[in-house]
């Protein structure tokens, strides 16, 4: 089984591929790899590969991992958007060692989705469906987030949340000397040819 | 063993050795008859052979052994056939690709019929890189590696080659390479619409519909019915072939397509019930030719398309009076479907829980950004690869013997 208790999150789209090949190759894959695999997929929100997974799981494997059919849940909550859920499915449970670290990983990315999903969709929110949304369970731990998320507060119904104008994050135009190339290319396809 | 076997194997390895792979590919073709009766010998002659140096030999007793009844429960054989495909000299099979195609097909069936898709599909990934001359041409066992990992339901490594435009395609003389042509593009839009890449998959079933033809295949009927479904619930209309669609296709596709059209029908509506109407009165029909799944999809995607039509005419609606109109159920089910939408990208609005209202906003992209610009810059890209290779294509067209011959017999 492939070692991800001390991997950091850049690691885990090695180990995803790893994983993936393994089960290529048909040997000896055990339910801690599916496992893994499994809550990867979920981490990066990739719900397609991750559904159909778990339908390719044997059942054999799926029938002796408690584990599995756990994570299985959580990827049902994320399927249909109870995104409450999520959160008490993850804390609820005490995870296996190998999964832990992706498990803490996958809360993280929920939240910062949501978080985003929040600031994006929304002009106010009330206090509570913002805290099922990003798993907080006290009002100081959602209001810090929010704060973070340059959300106002509306007390007390909830935040009050001002557009943004969205930054462009990768507003770099490459080097003059790369763009007079690309210019050159097209007019001398143009030229050329027409 | 017999003299003429034992002559088979020299001749085998004599010409192998002087590389005359036309000779020695006509020798292995006449010899399949001897091969078969001799069976029992044949694993001798196996053990003769090297991987790389007589793959031909090799595949010639490879494809006999694997015509016999009962070939898939042979365990022995289906890992020959695995090392020959990681072994095999990828230039010698290059030059008798109906037999390793043939080849490769019977292991795609073995696999099929022993409900173990998942193993073959890192073989096959192998088998197809090493006949294809090059990343964009289509070799008939593409069509075997989409299969497989639709059984096996893992459909990454089926991607990395779907998502390649193909421009060329390595013939081989078989009887049946139309079949797999249509098959591979029949799967890989199956794929790409379970992924949800409507947009691809749509694609896909076009080729297969409006590959030249003077008959019917029934894996176009096929294609039409998923086409159909795959348009609603990308564009929300009934499609209308491409005016090169051969004329047989255009005239019956009406014979088989009637359910389907209904379906169409009470979509135009944009009335949800009406489309659940149909959906109950023909679901006999969708689940026999497997679209249910699809069929619920337009389902939902008619509650999306009704949600979009709202964009069009209101600036701000309650989540209420949103339900009602796009018949859900709920205030929250409108919230539900709304973000979703929005995370999508697929409208753009947002809520305020305050007052329960939605406000729909313009697009935001003002186009005048760094990423659209980078967009720009690679749509042109592949325009001007894409003019390249057409002009390759028209040039050796034009060079062809064959045609012309045509256009000097044919003036006009």
């Amino acid at each position: 089984m492939a070692d991800v208790s001390m991997t950091c999150d850049l690691k885990f789209d090695v180990v995803m591929e790893e994983l993936e090949q393994k089960e290529l190759e048909t040997k000896d894959i055990e339910a801690a790899d599916y496992e893994n695999l499994l809550a990867i997929y979920l981490a990066n929100n990739d719900t397609f590969n991750a559904k159909f997974l778990w339908k390719r799981i044997p059942q054999t494997i799926k029938d002796s991992s408690d584990s599995l059919k756990a994570i299985w849940d959580i990827g049902k909550s994320l399927i249909q958007g109870d995104y409450a859920a999520i959160y008490s499915q993850i804390d609820s449970k005490t995870w296996p060692s190998h999964l832990t670290s992706i498990m803490s990983h996958l809360r993280k990315e929920q939240q910062s989705r949501i978080i985003h999903l929040i600031s994006k969709g929304y002009t106010a929110i009330s206090l509570s469906d913002a805290m099922q949304m990003t798993g907080c369970t006290t009002e100081e731990e959602i209001i810090k987030l929010g704060e973070s998320a340059g959300w106002k507060i509306d007390a007390p119904f909830g935040f009050i949340i001002s557009k943004k104008v969205l930054h462009d994050e990768e507003n770099v135009f490459s080097s003059n000397q790369e763009q007079l190339e690309k210019l050159t290319d097209y007019v001398s396809f143009l030229e050329n040819h027409y | 063993m017999s003299t003429s076997l034992d002559q088979f194997a020299s001749s085998v390895r004599n010409l192998s050795a002087t590389g005359n792979f036309e000779k020695l590919n006509e020798l292995c073709n006449k010899s399949k008859d001897l091969l078969s009766k001799n069976y029992g010998q044949l694993d001798d002659i196996l053990q003769t052979f090297d991987l790389q140096e007589h793959s031909l030999g090799i595949l010639t007793i490879l494809v006999c052994k694997a015509a016999l009844d009962g070939a898939k429960d042979d365990e022995a054989l289906l890992h020959l056939i695995e090392d020959f495909i990681a072994g095999c000299s990828s230039e010698q099979v290059k030059s008798a690709l109906d037999n390793y195609n043939s080849l490769i097909h019977s292991y795609t069936n073995f696999l099929v019929l022993k409900k173990q898709a998942i193993r073959g599909i890192i073989h096959l990934q192998k088998a197809i890189t090493k006949i294809r001359l090059h990343q964009s041409q289509l070799t008939f066992i593409h069509a075997d590696l989409c299969q497989l990992c639709i059984l096996a339901k893992c459909f990454k490594p089926a991607l990395k080659f779907l998502d390649v435009e193909i421009n060329s395609i390595a013939k081989d003389a078989g009887p049946s390479e139309v079949k797999y042509f249509l098959l591979y593009y029949y799967y890989g839009g199956m794929i790409y619409a379970s992924l949800k890449n409507w947009d691809r998959s749509l694609y896909f079933f076009e080729v297969a519909l409006t590959t030249p033809s003077m008959a019917i295949s029934m894996i176009m009927v096929e294609a039409y019915k998923k086409y159909i479904l795959v348009s609603l619930i990308l564009d929300g209309k009934f499609p209308s072939l491409p005016k090169y669609t051969s004329s047989i296709i255009t005239r019956f596709s009406k014979n088989f397509s009637s359910p389907y059209k209904n379906l169409a029908t009470a979509y135009a509506t944009h009335d949800s019930n009406e489309v659940s109407n149909v959906i109950q009165k023909y679901s006999a029909t969708f689940n026999a030719d497997n679209n249910m799944g699809l069929v619920k999809q337009c389902l939902v995607s008619l509650h999306k398309k009704n949600i979009q039509k709202l964009t069009k005419t209101f600036l701000t609606l309650s989540l209420n009076d949103m339900a009602d109109r796009v018949q859900l159920s709920s205030a929250k089910e409108a919230e539900f479907y709304v973000l979703k939408m929005i995370e999508d990208g697929e409208i753009f609005a947002s809520i305020n829980q305050k007052d329960g209202m939605v406000v729909f906003l313009d697009n935001p992209e003002k186009f005048n950004s760094a990423k659209v610009f980078r967009k720009l810059e690679d749509e042109m890209k592949t325009c001007i690869a894409l003019d390249e290779n057409l002009r390759k294509m028209n040039h050796e067209i034009a060079i062809n013997p064959k045609y012309l011959h045509k256009i000097r017999v044919e003036p006009e």
